[in-house]
Order: C-alpha cells, then sequence, then structure tokens
C-alpha cells in the first residue's frame, strides 16, 4: 500500500516548487546581502532556509494522513482557524499598522496564513456535501452559505487590516466552486457584482469623498496609485515606480545577483517581500522571470492534472482552491510589481520572505501531493 | 470536469503568458530607456543614524557624547577621475594617490554601489580645503558620520567601556534582548557602561527619502522618519574624585617605578617623614626613598557612598582613551584602515602592554595582606569568644608546626586594639589557629568576600567573586587537605586568599555602616530624551553582619587607632583629624594598612601595597580601597591615593608629595 503511495507521488510537481523555492533563497540573498561572501550574514537567507525545510517537513507530514480522513475534522478545523483570528485581534503583535502576528513562546506566525489553509479544507468539505447528498445542482443558496463560509474569516482578516489575504480567502470560494461544478456564468456574474461594488465604492470615495467601510486609508490609496501611479512619486505610486524602473532595467540577463540599483540602493520597497519579484526582474532579467513563471506553469499544470484524476469530488475541490489560492497571488503579486495590478500586499508564493506564509503553501502543495497519491486511475 | 478543468488550464496558460509578455515589454522594449532612469535616480531612500544617548558624572559632567567625524567618499557610478584630480585629491587628504585608487578598484568588485571611504575623520585642516576644491572634484563627496566622542578621554574609561561595530553574536542575540532592530554595522557598547545600557543609550535611527544630485549631496529631503535619540544615563562617579584618584593612581606609580618614593610629609615639622609599617619588614626598606619598583605599573582605587553604595570613583591604572578607537567602526572590514586599527587593538589586549583594557578594580583579584585582619578580628570576637582586652605576645616570630611564622616588628604584649592599630601578626596567628579556617572563611562571607558584588552598571561576567579558601574549597579544588599553616597565613590575609578592589572597599564601607553590606551602584538613574526618568536605582542592602554592634565598634576603634600615633598609617595621615571645608566638621580617618607577600617560592617580586579606609570615622560617609600593584609597603604605595581622595571628597588642602629628589634628601 505504502510503495504504490509512494510510486504515485508526483516529484515532477515536487521538483517545479523546489526550483521556485530556490529561486526565492536566491533573490532573498539578492535583496539583503551585497556579495556571495556575505550571504549567511542576512539573517533573512538563514531563517527562509529554515522555514523552507520546516516547510518541506510540513508537506511531508500533510502527504501521510488520507485527505478524506482530514476531511472528518473540517469541523474542528473552521472553530481552529476562527479562533486564531479572533485571538490575533486580540492579543497579537502589531507591526507596521496591522496586527498580523500571534506569539507562541519564543516564536510568532500569521494566523492568516494558516486559516487559508484550514479554510480550503472545510470549505471543500460544505461545498461537496452539498453536491453529494443528491444528484441536485447548485443553487444561489450554495453559493450564498459558501460565501458565509469564507466570508467570517475573511471579514476578521480584513480588520487586521489585510485586504491581500482576505482576497485569497474570494479566490478560493471561486476556485472550488467552479471545480465542484457551479455554473461558471453565475460565478462570474457573482464575480462582477463584487468587483463592481468595489469600483462604485472607490469612484464615490474620489469624487464624492464618501467613506469605504472596513478599507484603511493607506489601501484606498494603493488602490488610487494603481490608476495613476505618477499621481504621487514619494507616495504609493513612488513603490510601483521604482518597482517598474528596476525590472525593466533587468533587460534579457539581467543586472547578475547582487547588483542593481534597485534592492541594493534600497530604491524598492519591501524588496525582500512584495516586491522580491523586482528584485528578480532587475538581477535575473527575462531569463529568470521566464524560468520563473515556466516552473508555476508546470505547478498548475501538474495540480489540474491530479484534479482530474481524482478519486472524488472532495479531493479535486480541494486541490482546485489550492490552484486558486497560488494562482490568484501570482497574479496579484507579479502583475503589482509590473504596473498591471493594484498594490494589494500579498506575497509571491514560495519565493518571497516569511515564514508562515512559505510554510502554509507547501502544506498546501502536501494536501495536493497527497490527493495525487490517492487517486484512482492512472494519469496520461 | 475535464473540460471545466481544460478551460481553467487555458485560462491560467493566457494569463501567465500575459504577464511574460508584460515583463518582456518592460525588459526588452523599453530596458535600455528603464536602465538609464535607474542609473539616473535621483530619489532614494536614506537612514538618518539616531545619536547614541549621553553618559553623564553624578555631578553633571559629559563623559560621553557624540561628535561628526568627515569622511572623503568617492561615488563609484560618477566620471572615473582624471589623473589631475587625482593629483589634487591625493594632496588635498594628504593620502597616496595609488593608496585612492586600490580603494576605489578593490570595492568596486565587492559592493559596486556603496561610496567609498577614501580618508576617514578628516582633520579640520583636511576638511577644509578638501570642501574648497569640491567642485573640481566629480563624484567626491565630504560625509559626517556619528562618532561616539569622550571630552574628558581617559577619565573614568573603565567604568564607561568603549563602543565598536556590532559583531556576529551580539547580532543573533541583541534583537532578541530588546525592542530594537539592530543591523550589520551598527555601532554598540563592548564594556562598561556602554555595554550595560545599550538599549537605553541606542537610539532609534530615521529615515529620509531624498532627492540628491550627481555627486549623491542632498537637495531636498521629502519625508521622513525623524532619528529618536538614545536615552541619557547619569552615574554616580563623581568626576572631580575620579581625576583625583586617577592622577593619584598615575603619580603614586610614575615614582615609584623611578624611585623618588612618595613620603609623607608631616607640616608641623616641615619633613618628610619615614614610613612604619609592614613593608618596613622587608629587605629593602620601603623608608628608602630612591628604592626602584620597577614593576610598580599598576594600580587600582575604588571609593563608595557608605549609606546607598554609590561607587564615587572607581579608577584602574593603566587606563585607555576610548577616543582612540571611537572611529574604528567606520573603517570597513577588509580595508588598510581596517587593518591598522586591529593592529592598534592586538597590542591594547596584550598582557605585556598591561592590559590598559582591564578593568583591576573588579576583574584583578590579588592577596589582600593585612587589610583582611579586621576579618580575623570579627571572627576571633564573634565565634572564638575572645575579648577584646585579651593580650598576647608578639616577639617578632611564632615558632608552630615546625616553622617559624614571622612578624614585621616584635610588638610585646598587645590586645585587638594595638593588633590591628600596628599590624601584629603574631597575635592574628594565634587568633586564626584558635577559630579555624571554616570559621574564618564564614566571616569573610559574611563581607562579601568570595562572590561578585553583583555591581550595578557592569556587564555581567566582568566582576570575579575571588578566592575565600576554607578546608571545603580546597578538597574540592586543589584535591588536597587544609593543612594547620595555611589557617595561620589565611589569618594575616595571606595564602590562598585574593580579592578585588571593589570587594575590598565594600568590605571596609560594611565596617563603616556597622554591618550592612549594599549593593554597589554605579548607574543613578536614565533619562530619555522628554527628560523623564525611565529607569532609577535604588539603593539596596544585601546583608546584614550577624554580628554584634559591640564586636564591630571594637574593631572600628582599632582602625581608627591604625590612623595614630604608632599606628601603621599614621604618618600617611599625620594632619588629621582636619575641619573638611565642606562640612564644616572635623574629619578624623579609620583604616588600615596591608602589604601583601607574591610570587611563588624563590621568586621574590616587590609586594602588593594596600590601603582601606573610610571617614569620617565617627559618622562614615565614604569608605575607600586602594591597591598599587608591587609597590611596596602600602603606607608608602596604596595610603597617598586614599590620602588624595578623602582630601579630596571633603576639600582639605593637599599634603604635596616632594617632586624631586631635592626635596626628599632635604626632609631626611
Amino acid at each position: 500500500m505504502w510503495r504504490r503511495l509512494l510510486r504515485r507521488i508526483d516529484w515532477i510537481l515536487i521538483v517545479a516548487v523546489m526550483v521556485i523555492m530556490i529561486l526565492g533563497m536566491l533573490m532573498i540573498a539578492g535583496s539583503t546581502a551585497d556579495s556571495w561572501r556575505t550571504i549567511l550574514d542576512s539573517p533573512f537567507v538563514r531563517r527562509q532556509g529554515a522555514y523552507g525545510l520546516a516547510g518541506l517537513g510540513l508537506m511531508v507530514a500533510t502527504m501521510l494522513v488520507d485527505y478524506r480522513h482530514i476531511r472528518t475534522f473540517s469541523r474542528l478545523l473552521y472553530a481552529a482557524s476562527l479562533g486564531m483570528l479572533v485571538a490575533v485581534l486580540m492579543v497579537g503583535v502589531e507591526a507596521g499598522g496591522a496586527t498580523r502576528w500571534l506569539p507562541v513562546g519564543p516564536l510568532s506566525f500569521q494566523p492568516a496564513e494558516v486559516a487559508r489553509v484550514l479554510v480550503l479544507i472545510t470549505l471543500a468539505n460544505q461545498v461537496c456535501a452539498v453536491g453529494s447528498d443528491s444528484k441536485r445542482d447548485y443553487t444561489w443558496m450554495d453559493l450564498f452559505w459558501s460565501a458565509v463560509h469564507v466570508g467570517v474569516p475573511a471579514g476578521l482578516v480584513v480588520v487586521q487590516p489585510d485586504l491581500g489575504t482576505a482576497l485569497v480567502f474570494a479566490a478560493v470560494l471561486l476556485g472550488q466552486l467552479y471545480i465542484a461544478g457551479f455554473s461558471p456564468w453565475r460565478l462570474l456574474a457573482a464575480a462582477w457584482t463584487g468587483l463592481a461594488a468595489v469600483v462604485v465604492l472607490l469612484l464615490s470615495h474620489v469624487r464624492y469623498g464618501v467613506d469605504i467601510p472596513l478599507l484603511q486609508p493607506y489601501m484606498v490609496n494603493r488602490l488610487i496609485a494603481f490608476v495613476d501611479p505618477t499621481a504621487d512619486p514619494t507616495g504609493a505610486g513612488y513603490h510601483l515606480q521604482q518597482s517598474v524602473i528596476a525590472i525593466g532595467s533587468g533587460r534579457v540577463a539581467g543586472n547578475g545577483l547582487f547588483r542593481g540599483g534597485g534592492a541594493q540602493m534600497h530604491f524598492l520597497p519591501e524588496q525582500h517581500t512584495d516586491f522580491i519579484f523586482s528584485v528578480l526582474g532587475e538581477q535575473l532579467g527575462m531569463v529568470g522571470v521566464s524560468i520563473l513563471l515556466l516552473s508555476f506553469i508546470v505547478v498548475f499544470l501538474r495540480m489540474l492534472s491530479i484534479i482530474v484524476g481524482a478519486a472524488d469530488q472532495y479531493g479535486a475541490v480541494l486541490v482546485g482552491g489550492v490552484v486558486a489560492i497560488l494562482f490568484f497571488r501570482v497574479v496579484v503579486n507579479v502583475g503589482m510589481t509590473m504596473g498591471v495590478m493594484p498594490i494589494t500586499g500579498l506575497p509571491l508564493p514560495f519565493v518571497s520572505y516569511g515564514g508562515s506564509a512559505l510554510m502554509a503553501d507547501l502544506v498546501s502543495v502536501g494536501l495536493v501531493l497527497n490527493v495525487g497519491m490517492r487517486r484512482h486511475k492512472i494519469l496520461f | 470536469m475535464r473540460g471545466r478543468v481544460r478551460l481553467l488550464g487555458i485560462l491560467i496558460l493566457l494569463v501567465l503568458a500575459l504577464l511574460w509578455v508584460r515583463a518582456a515589454q518592460l525588459q526588452l522594449v523599453e530596458g535600455e530607456a528603464f536602465l538609464a532612469a535607474s542609473e539616473q535616480q535621483r530619489l532614494r531612500v536614506l537612514g538618518v543614524p539616531a545619536p547614541r544617548g549621553r553618559i553623564y558624572s553624578g555631578d553633571g559632567e559629559t563623559l560621553a557624547t557624540n561628535r561628526p567625524a568627515f569622511v572623503a567618499q568617492y561615488l563609484p557610478s560618477s566620471e572615473p577621475l582624471s589623473d589631475e584630480q587625482l593629483q589634487l585629491l591625493s594632496e588635498l587628504i594628504e593620502t597616496p594617490a595609488q593608496t585612492i585608487l586600490e580603494a576605489i578598484e578593490k570595492q568596486a568588485a565587492d559592493r559596486p554601489y556603496a561610496p567609498v571611504d577614501l580618508k576617514i575623520d578628516l582633520t579640520a585642516e583636511e576638511y577644509t580645503r578638501l570642501m574648497e576644491n569640491l567642485y573640481q572634484l566629480p563624484g567626491v563627496r565630504v560625509e559626517a558620520q556619528p562618532v561616539r566622542h569622550y571630552p574628558e578621554g581617559s577619565l573614568a574609561a573603565h567604568v564607561l567601556g568603549y563602543v565598536l561595530q556590532i559583531d556576529e553574536r551580539e547580532l543573533d542575540t541583541f534583537g532578541d534582548m530588546s525592542d530594537r532592530v539592530y543591523e550589520n554595522r551598527d555601532v554598540v557598547g563592548k564594556a562598561g557602561i556602554e555595554r550595560t545600557k545599550e538599549f537605553n543609550l541606542q537610539g532609534w535611527d530615521g529615515e529620509v527619502r531624498a532627492e540628491v544630485d550627481a555627486h549623491m549631496r542632498l537637495i531636498d529631503s521629502v519625508t521622513g522618519r525623524e532619528p529618536k535619540p538614545g536615552d541619557n544615563v547619569q552615574l554616580t562617579i563623581d568626576s572631580g574624585l575620579q581625576r583625583v584618584a586617577e592622577d593619584a593612581l598615575q603619580t603614586v606609580t610614575d615614582r615609584l617605578q623611578e624611585g623618588h618614593n612618595p613620603l609623607p610629609y608631616d607640616p608641623e615639622t616641615g619633613r618628610y617623614v619615614g614610613l612604619w609599617d609592614e613593608g618596613s619588614f622587608y629587605p629593602a626598606d620601603s623608608s628608602d626613598p630612591s628604592r626602584r619598583y620597577e614593576e610598580a605599573t599598576a594600580g587600582a582605587a575604588v571609593a563608595l557612598d557608605v549609606q546607598s553604595g554609590a561607587v564615587l570613583a572607581m579608577a584602574s591604572y593603566p587606563d585607555y582613551d576610548p577616543n582612540d578607537f571611537a572611529v574604528a567602526p567606520l573603517h570597513l572590514s577588509g580595508t588598510e584602515g581596517a587593518r591598522e586599527w586591529e593592529k592598534a587593538w592586538s597590542m591594547l589586549t596584550d598582557p605585556a602592554a598591561g592590559q590598559p583594557l582591564l578593568n583591576r578594580c573588579v576583574a584583578q583579584i590579588s592577596p589582600p595582606g593585612s587589610t583582611f585582619k579586621m576579618v580575623t578580628a570579627m571572627a576571633v570576637l564573634e565565634y572564638g569568644g575572645l575579648s577584646p582586652t585579651e593580650s598576647k605576645r608578639c616577639a617578632g616570630a611564632l615558632e608552630a608546626f615546625g616553622q617559624e611564622y614571622r612578624c614585621w616588628t616584635t610588638h610585646g604584649s598587645v590586645e585587638l586594639h594595638r593588633a590591628i592599630a600596628e599590624s601584629c601578626n603574631v597575635y592574628f596567628y594565634r587568633a586564626a589557629l584558635s577559630v579555624g579556617i571554616d570559621n574564618l572563611s564564614n566571616m569573610a562571607r559574611e563581607f562579601g568576600f568570595g562572590q561578585p558584588s553583583g555591581i550595578e552598571g557592569l556587564p555581567a561576567g566582568t566582576e570575579s567573586g575571588g578566592v575565600r579558601p576554607d578546608s571545603t574549597w580546597k578538597r574540592e579544588t586543589l584535591g588536597e587537605m587544609w593543612y594547620p599553616g595555611e589557617t595561620l597565613m589565611a589569618g594575616i590575609g595571606q595564602g590562598y586568599h585574593a580579592y578585588t578592589p571593589l570587594q575590598m572597599a565594600l568590605y571596609t564601607s560594611t565596617l563603616a555602616s556597622g554591618g550592612e553590606r549594599v549593593k554597589p551602584f554605579l548607574v543613578q538613574r536614565v533619562v530619555n530624551t522628554e527628560g523623564d526618568v525611565v529607569w532609577e536605582m535604588e539603593p539596596e542592602v544585601t546583608h546584614i553582619l550577624s554580628a554584634s554592634d559591640e564586636n564591630i565598634r571594637y574593631v572600628q576603634e582599632g582602625m581608627e587607632g591604625a590612623m595614630e600615633p604608632r599606628g601603621t598609617g599614621y604618618t600617611r595621615f599625620i594632619d588629621y583629624p582636619q575641619i573638611s571645608p565642606r562640612t564644616g566638621d572635623e574629619v578624623s580617618v579609620a583604616g588600615k594598612t596591608g602589604t601583601a607577600e607574591v610570587g611563588g617560592i624563590g621568586e621574590r617580586r616587590d609586594n602588593h601595597g594596600w590601603f582601606v579606609a573610610y571617614a569620617p570615622a565617627d559618622d562614615p560617609e565614604i569608605a575607600v580601597a586602594s591597591i598599587i600593584y608591587h609597590g611596596g609597603g602600602g603606607s608608602m604605595a596604596a595610603a597617598p591615593v586614599v590620602r588624595a581622595i578623602m582630601d579630596s571628597y571633603f576639600e582639605i588642602g593637599a599634603a604635596p608629595l616632594p617632586s624631586t629628589d631635592d626635596d626628599i634628601t632635604a626632609g631626611e
């Protein structure tokens, strides 16, 4: 049994993820150290290495338990994620104007990152419960209750405030409902309605000074800066301008690791976290960008083939959620650094510095591999 | 299902392809333009270092502050220097052209964007010359960097400590120990107060997003965060008393080495008088004014406030000037400047150079000699049931265990008072024998011997607890049994005993206060830039001597006797008691000399001279301990230092030391 499971591990997916992680480590080095000699002087490189190893361990651990068994703990996991998110608001550590960190002994973690993995499991459970009790089709009410299921934790994340991560929950909702068989036209309609609401709010804020509930002023500024980056060269638009300059200056082969003014002269903000793609573009050029995007394509295609071969609907929906989470964040983050998406403060999966996100993403990959190992059909 | 997944796959491929196209547009189509934009950046984020908090003495004198050091820098991104420009620059900053070129080339490989330091800490002259000619030198600029400055030079250097660039280990631990983020090139306290109060003194760096010209000169700062200076620290050290103590240590050691020995002066007769203490026991008579004490290169003195434990002076000699390496952190590792600095540093830490960095007051332990006799006295009064009036015979030596234990003179019949005042060895041999080593050790523990005092203000681990021997200690440490003969030596502060000058001062203070052992402290309070007190020392009694007031009083009287005619400290304080102009009261001193034999068998080295004292004898305020290592007898070598401190504390006009041989011969 174990041997068969082992044989069915999707090694290509694992290798692609590892390539992206190694690229990430290089870029963290490129933005926080100034030469090969001083790489290990950078605490970010040392810590990210440790997080990566811990994350791979967690990924393997996640693969060991059958995902159908994990599913049975859905209520508990949902309660745990809400508990964490409430706890961080009450006893969390404030940093940079937001309360995102929950201390546990000498360490601390971001509950929002953990919650998005847990909600992945619990929402899939709810979505599939509807589909399996009879062969009935999904209704608007199912969409409503699913939206409530992710809306509660997402709301708790918005008030931290962390708009970007809250939007990730919406992506999970769309992705899982789509894979479960919900009408794509209805999903599209719902998504458009949500987006339209945001645009109307923004416009009424800019034109008529209407207050936007929940959103902090800096978030609104970032959204406006997306529309006109040169409006305020030292404020939110400044980040975008610097990022575009850095990426552009990389040209085909890049300026070389540790070279380039953006990262090394600290023009780039948050260069080892949210804007790490800019450092990649600046230091490794088109070559680096292509390797990264191709690796992500491999990751997504492997995950999609696991969805197709999944033993049950629950497995497929679970993986669908992971694809949605990763895809949404890749597009928003990479798009943001090149000025085609608003600045939302979402890190790039497997690449940006940050232990909670890296470990959460590796656990998600573990879930995907878990579903893939326990498939019925032989793929391709 | 397959259809849906295929649709999703196409969507994913399409979106990622669009992102790739956008990247290609930025990097391939507009790449050159963005490269140019990147190189012509005018906006940049500059860190603004926060000034380190200042350190003040108890009387408000500034002991540590900050000054700007001007650094000539070259920006590698600018036009290369022409030969004429290089020549001009070389003359202006008095640095060979070759050195300048090497510095630029070397750094271009390692850190292509960072400015190259050409010369660190320009003199005022170099600075003016360079600024006048800067317009001819594109790419060269002058930066002001904050550097730690100690306006009083070496004053209280061992208390203040020094600052250097943060090291690997500190980088790992400091962040967790405080609420600050430490970075690679931060300057941090390494010793003394600079280290203990690092997390107060270190400020919060600011930031400006600045517009600069092609020479990286600031045109306009756009937005920013103000740097927040570190908290200021006020010490208990009295700058006047500290200066007197340091000067006295230097003068006395110089004179001992030269053979211009500091003999006491009697203002009534106008003569320098001979000395009469344990020092004169040894073949080289310490009353010989031209005897050279060549090893007398080091000394230490500690003055404590008897009531609170505040350290009023803490002097260790030889000392160092912390300004000498204040600019060291500005040198990048691997540069010529850094190598020169490392060489200078290794000299400072070389034992052969006299270890000027060592704070002997807390880190060097030495046998206390006769200054320890008050412990033996307390032990025999408390545990031996000896009456203070009971007398013992001193025939100049005591025969015991087949050996002869000598006294420095023949005292005849002595009781406790005379035994202390005239420092009779035989009396204390007998006393020690009667109570035994373990009782003796127990009484020593009461005074804080054998454990660090826990002084507030010095980094953990810098203070030694000394060696307080007893039978258990010897069995555990040396694996041998205790011999009765060793008890005799322990009774006069010889043998294994070894303590720090701070412990000796604390012991003297405990006797002076009638048995209250306090916690010594160097830091009075920490005040932030808003003027709020963020930390204040609360004096603490750490132990109350379990001994009767009566017995303590007997011992105090013995110490007073040492300052009266025939007492071993008399000649040094011959003109006391005196009226203190400051308090208006009569000040008499109580004290004790010590002359500690050092070196092993067959090794003849000069003795350590000790002196401990407190004053006023009837209502003690200050307790002082001083040692001159290898300086001979205590009343000759160490007592002048204590005398200088007492004179200064009570503002009593000091008796001058003879300055030449002529003075001395005229006095004899």
